[in-house]
């Protein structure tokens, strides 16, 4: 174990897990002083009645919903934000609930925003321009939960919003919602959580607490993906998964964007593809370039991939390849995944182009690493 | 523009079997607690450490059903009712919603474990708050039958820890006491 | 002169990076079962284009396909069709064209030319029956595509590009006389393979059917069909496609204010009868056509084309203008820069609505036309805010948001109709193969227009969808004007006689016995008169089918799959006013279905099955 040396760490949220966490909801809003939420969800998720069970688990309180507005499409947009900021005004909530994943958490930071400074939301794009502390904001993750949902950072009508102030306050990771409908959306999920823990994990300016989430991320999908991918719908490792999602935001939230993170949602903005595949595939190519590059892996990986037992049963010399190894042993498992970028039918210059809009996004990425990676994750590794 | 009426403003509904069962177990834990103050040994030690202005209401926020219980001028615990209005409680103990209360008193969860899944937040002095938790260990062992109790306790006490005598005896009186 | 009877199979090749050409031979089962024009152009690629490539690289491969009909004096068979990949969108993308370089490609004796790679110096292409030359284009370079047709005329018809393809608008168009293929910026294929133009001198072999009796019959039915049609003989004789005005206000699937209404009170203002009742029209048409489409007319003193119905749709009511003289200016201005006014129009609506929501930053209002000529050749010449919009409205809703209201799919944007008022429309663009292509099913006609199938109803449009996209891909590998389908599908007795509620009834009902006992033998007839080879009507319709499948499956391979199938999001979650009741395209519902009747998986490809029996070998 390296000495722990100076860093900082901030990850504000209020997590409830397990049986019943929804229905804390009303508690933990009277602590802000809030009864009147404003809850936030999609058409796909209000129709497989995800949110019949969140007012269901809200009875019995005093909290009176302000509006299920159950219409957030696919793209979060500024003028949908204002509408709903109006909207939000109108019915004179105090508080803003999303339920699912992706746009719709997006969308409920862009309201939160506006109806918290009452000034256009496009003023605060970019990184730390929100003024001040906003209304609570609770995330009740679906099944498709990603990390970066759960960190101060959002995309609305594709302008990046990243300030501490737009975490959420609490997070309600319950049964009743985090249950996969499919294994692509499983798999989806896996992949970016397991990305941003590793490479939380193996960034260079990794500390003690960072590391805690992000090798109990890697422990809980070494865990629960196989059974996950394979039932779906299985409570526990449903929860495994979205407990890891929710750990892996913790430890992402504080290290710099790395390489699989950057390509990843790039390619996954210019080709369609879900951004779990496309870092499904980086992800052992830049493990590969680690390797390559004869930089060494952390020991430790091996203890999040196998416990205690292998760990110690390793000379200390091999831990951080073995570690290594069965990461990569843990993506040959997973049938439903591409091995390559060419087999997700990736053109190459789409690559490029992912490769220039990454470094524009993340100019402190090394624009070698990147192609490096790229070219391996192209033709896969093997 | 939104379509307001689209969206209407929504009151979850009320729970209502839950809530008369936890409403009813309430009521009976209220009156089993002054019932075994007076014949457990046990009960009565517990109750001596606590302070003398000690009340506890012992509810389901936020606006659930309410137990509370307190020692009276002479120092003795007191089933004081359901309404907290009025009374000078010094220590409330809250379940966070009706379901938790509802799985607690259905002893589904010990009320240890239910601690411990932060089900419960105590206002007040934590020593005290023990106590009435042990207490509530106590009575589910003297009311329920072994089965069930041992579901809703951390520990079911030896023999050594509590004689078939005492047990018996307490579980008898506190029958006594909290039908008649 | 010397004759070609029937088709001469000869393919040339030219490289342009090289400057090597090469002569190929079309083999008797590709023309069997690709029959020409679009579906033997895309054969021809799947067979030399590698997947993934850079569709504005030297890798790129355009075809030029003269259609099997032409020159034998078919009626609307002056077209042919170009095939490549498309900048504007990274997937195959197939274009049809009436202009004269056509028939003086196949009268030079090709039935298909392959350009591959990419010149260094900006250059053109002299093509006669001997074969292929390079030639130095420094004197027409920077040329507008009149000027540059005016200039190489000497030479032959010529198809070229404008400033526009110059300059690598990703929607730049081929000109060729005064038609174009519109859609999907081969003009910059063109540009970036440093090509001002193609010229092919023509007049050198005559055609002749085969079979000159069967040929006539078929030729004559066909005319006669065509004359009596009310809309090939009367609405789009009269006034042009702009006709559709009119229909598609009545019908709620105009597009106005960037598709965010249906209809608009001052639509009759730019409709194809008020043209023509105001600015004196004449017929300016593809050569040879018997439906006449085609307009020109004087608009404040000056003769310009009648703007197509497209043209007035996205660049009229979709910003909110009803000027026909500006219109008709900027149709005007669009085709001398070769720019696809569809794609233009699509991409100003997007810059006027987030300039309006304060995305994006130019001085573009709806309804405010006063700079908008200045804007389009800024496009055309990449200057200033033009640049961008050149990219199409999905690069610039990726970069500065917006995606929302960015009404394209695949990145092609979307044709004049609405598809929240058809919804078999919206499936059928969801699923078109080269984007938001109305010319894929052109299914609104049937919903919107005729009444012949209930617009808001989701049962039965993926049968209609898939019958209608095969036998378009099959016209189009006739290659025939898509407008005969008025004729050949309503004229033949048993259509023309049936009154339209019955028809409504069966086409709603029983949509696969309705549409199977459809009459449109004519059209194999024709083909196989002129080739000698035979062809029914069942198999007409394979070939449709094996055409479409197989630019899907060569999309596939580009990456395309569910993800892409699917509608703008305005379409998909804002309900229009308008409307009675509120709807938006129910695609989740409707797109399943039409996998499962396409025979493709759950992700939208087509399965081995389906390959197999289709006979496209797996690459």
């Amino acid at each position: 174990m390296q000495s722990p040396g100076d860093y900082g760490f901030f990850y504000q949220a209020k997590i409830m897990a397990g049986t019943g966490a929804m229905a804390n909801i009303p508690v933990e809003l009277d602590g802000f002083d809030a009864r009147h939420p404003f809850v936030l969800t999609d058409k796909k998720t209000s129709d497989s009645g995800l949110p019949r069970k969140f007012v269901k688990a809200l009875g019995e309180s005093n909290t009176i919903i302000g509006a299920l507005f159950d219409d957030v499409p696919a793209y979060s947009s500024v003028s949908l934000v204002k509408d709903l900021a109006q909207f939000f005004r109108d019915r004179g909530c105090d508080s803003v609930v999303a339920i699912g994943s992706g746009p719709v958490v997006d969308v409920a930071k862009g309201v939160n925003m506006a109806v918290s400074t009452g000034a256009d939301v496009l003023g605060f794009e970019g990184v730390n321009r929100v003024p001040g502390h906003l209304k609570p904001l609770v995330v009740v993750p679906t099944a498709a939960i990603k990390p970066f949902d759960l960190t101060g950072n959002a995309r609305i009508d594709g302008r990046k919003f990243s300030s501490a102030f737009l975490m959420p306050d609490v997070i309600a990771v319950d049964p009743l919602m985090v249950r996969g409908c499919c294994t692509e959306c499983v798999l989806d999920t896996a992949m970016v959580s397991l990305s941003h823990a590793v490479e939380a994990y193996l960034s260079p300016s990794a500390n003690p607490l960072s590391d805690a989430y992000a090798s109990m991320a890697i422990r809980l999908i070494a865990e629960h993906l196989q059974k996950s991918l394979k039932r779906p719908g299985n409570k526990a490792a449903s929860m495994g998964m979205a407990n890891a999602a929710v750990a892996a935001a913790a430890a992402f939230d504080n290290q710099p964007v790395g390489v699989v993170h950057a390509l990843g949602m790039e390619l996954s903005l210019l080709t369609g593809n879900a951004p779990g595949l496309c870092m499904g595939i980086l992800l052992p190519a830049a493990l590969e370039y680690r390797r390559q590059m004869k930089q060494e892996a952390r020991s430790e990986l091996l203890m999040a991939m196998e416990g205690f037992d292998a760990y110690a049963g390793t000379p200390a010399g091999q831990r951080g390849e073995k570690g290594l190894r069965s990461l990569q042993l843990l993506f040959s498992k997973i049938a439903v995944l591409p091995r390559t970028l060419e087999e997700l039918r990736v053109p190459r210059f789409k690559a490029d182009e992912a490769i220039q809009e990454a470094l524009k996004a993340n100019p402190s990425l090394k624009k070698q690493d990147l192609s490096a990676v790229m070219g391996l994750a192209m033709k896969g590794v093997q | 523009m939104m379509h307001y009426n689209k969206y209407p403003e929504i009151k979850p509904g009320l729970k209502l079997l839950k809530r008369m069962y936890v409403v009813t177990m309430l009521f009976v834990f209220g009156r089993a607690f002054q019932a075994v103050s007076r014949v457990d040994r046990g009960a009565k030690e517990v109750f001596a450490k606590m302070p003398d202005d000690f009340v506890l209401d012992f509810c389901v926020v936020p606006n659930g059903p309410h137990m509370v219980v307190g020692k009276d001028e002479k120092g003795r615990i007191k089933y004081m009712g359901w309404n907290p209005a009025g009374k000078k409680v010094t220590i409330y103990m809250k379940i966070k919603n009706m379901d938790a209360a509802f799985r607690m008193l259905t002893f589904q969860e010990s009320s240890c474990t239910a601690t411990s899944r932060d089900r419960l937040i105590v206002d007040g002095d934590l020593p005290t708050a023990c106590g009435v938790l042990h207490i509530m260990d106590l009575l589910e062992v003297l009311l329920l039958p072994k089965f069930l109790a041992k579901l809703g306790v951390k520990r079911y006490p030896k023999w050594s820890q509590l004689s078939p005598v005492r047990k018996w005896t307490s579980r008898l009186l506190t029958y006594v006491r909290l039908v008649a | 002169m010397q004759e070609i009877v029937g088709t001469s199979n000869k393919i040339l090749e030219v490289d342009l990076s090289t400057g090597v050409t090469s002569i190929g031979e079309i083999t008797d089962k590709d023309r069997r079962d690709y029959m020409g024009g679009k579906g033997l152009g895309l054969k021809l690629l799947y067979d030399r284009l590698k997947p993934g490539v850079d569709p504005l690289g030297e890798e790129n491969i355009i075809a030029f396909m003269p259609g099997v009909l032409m020159g034998t004096g078919a009626p609307c068979s002056g077209r042919f069709e170009a095939v490549t990949k498309s900048p504007l969108t990274g997937i195959m993308v197939t274009a049809s064209c009436g202009g004269p370089f056509g028939m003086a490609l196949k009268t030079s004796g090709w039935d298909a030319l392959i350009i591959r790679g990419a010149a260094k110096n900006p250059s053109y292409l002299f093509i006669d029956s001997k074969g292929a030359e390079i030639r130095d284009a420094k004197g027409v370079w920077g040329k507008d595509t009149r000027e540059a047709q005016a200039a190489l005329e000497k030479e032959g018809a010529s198809v070229v590009i404008g400033p526009a393809g110059e300059h690598l608008v990703r929607y730049a168009n081929l000109c060729s006389g005064h038609r174009f293929l519109g859609r999907g910026g081969m003009g910059a294929v063109f540009g970036s393979k440093n090509l001002k133009a193609v010229v092919a001198r023509g007049g050198e072999f005559k055609i002749v059917p085969v079979k000159k009796k069967k040929f006539d019959k078929a030729r004559k039915t066909l005319n006669r069909y065509i004359s009596r049609n009310s809309i090939t003989s009367g609405s789009y004789r009269n006034f042009g496609t702009n006709a559709n005005v009119n229909l598609s206000n009545a019908a709620w699937i105009l597009p106005v204010r960037n598709f965010s209404g249906g209809s608009h009170g001052e639509a009759h203002k730019i409709s194809g009868e008020t043209i023509a009742e105001n600015y004196n029209t004449k017929y300016h048409t593809c050569k040879p056509c018997s439906i006449l489409c085609g307009h020109k007319g004087t608009f404040a003193g000056k003769e310009r084309s009648v703007p197509e119905y497209e043209t007035t749709g996205l660049m009229g009511s979709n910003l909110e203008i009803f000027d026909p003289v500006a219109i008709s200016e900027w149709n005007e201005i669009c085709a001398l820069m070769g720019m696809d006014t569809i794609s233009t129009g699509g991409s100003l609506a997007w810059a006027m609505e987030a300039t309006e929501k304060g995305l994006f930053e130019s001085d573009l209002k709806f309804g405010f036309a006063g700079n908008i000529s200045q804007t389009l050749k800024d496009i055309a010449y990449g200057k200033g805010v033009g640049k961008e919009l050149g990219m199409g409205s999905k690069w610039l809703s990726r970069k500065y948001g917006g995606e929302n209201f960015a009404i394209h799919v695949k990145g092609l944007e979307m044709a004049a109709y609405d598809p929240r008022g058809a919804f078999g429309q919206g499936l059928s663009y969801a699923v078109a193969n080269r984007g938001a292509c109305h010319l894929s099913t052109s299914l609104f006609t049937l919903e919107a227009y005729f009444d012949m199938a209930s617009p808001k109803a989701k049962r039965g449009k993926a049968t209609m969808v898939k019958f209608f996209e095969n036998v378009y891909a099959a016209l189009n590998s006739l290659h025939i004007c898509h407008f005969t389908a008025f004729a050949v599908f309503l004229e033949p007795p048993l259509v023309k006689l049936s009154p339209t509620p019955v028809l409504k009834l069966l086409t709603q009902n029983i949509t696969p016995v309705a549409l199977a006992v459809m009459d449109i033998s004519l059209w194999p007839e024709l083909w196989s008169s002129v080739t000698g080879k035979r062809l029914g009507m069942l198999g007409f319709k394979k070939v449709g089918e094996r055409v479409h499948v197989l630019e899907r499956y060569m999309n596939t391979r580009e990456g395309v799959s569910k993800k892409d199938d699917t509608l703008p999001g305005r379409m998909l979650s804002e309900p229009r006013k308008c409307d009675h009741k509120e709807r938006t395209v129910p695609l989740d519902k409707m797109i399943g279905r039409y996998y499962r009747v396409r025979g493709y998986d759950k992700n939208g490809v087509p399965k081995d099955r389906l390959l197999r029996r289709l006979g496209i070998e797996k690459k």
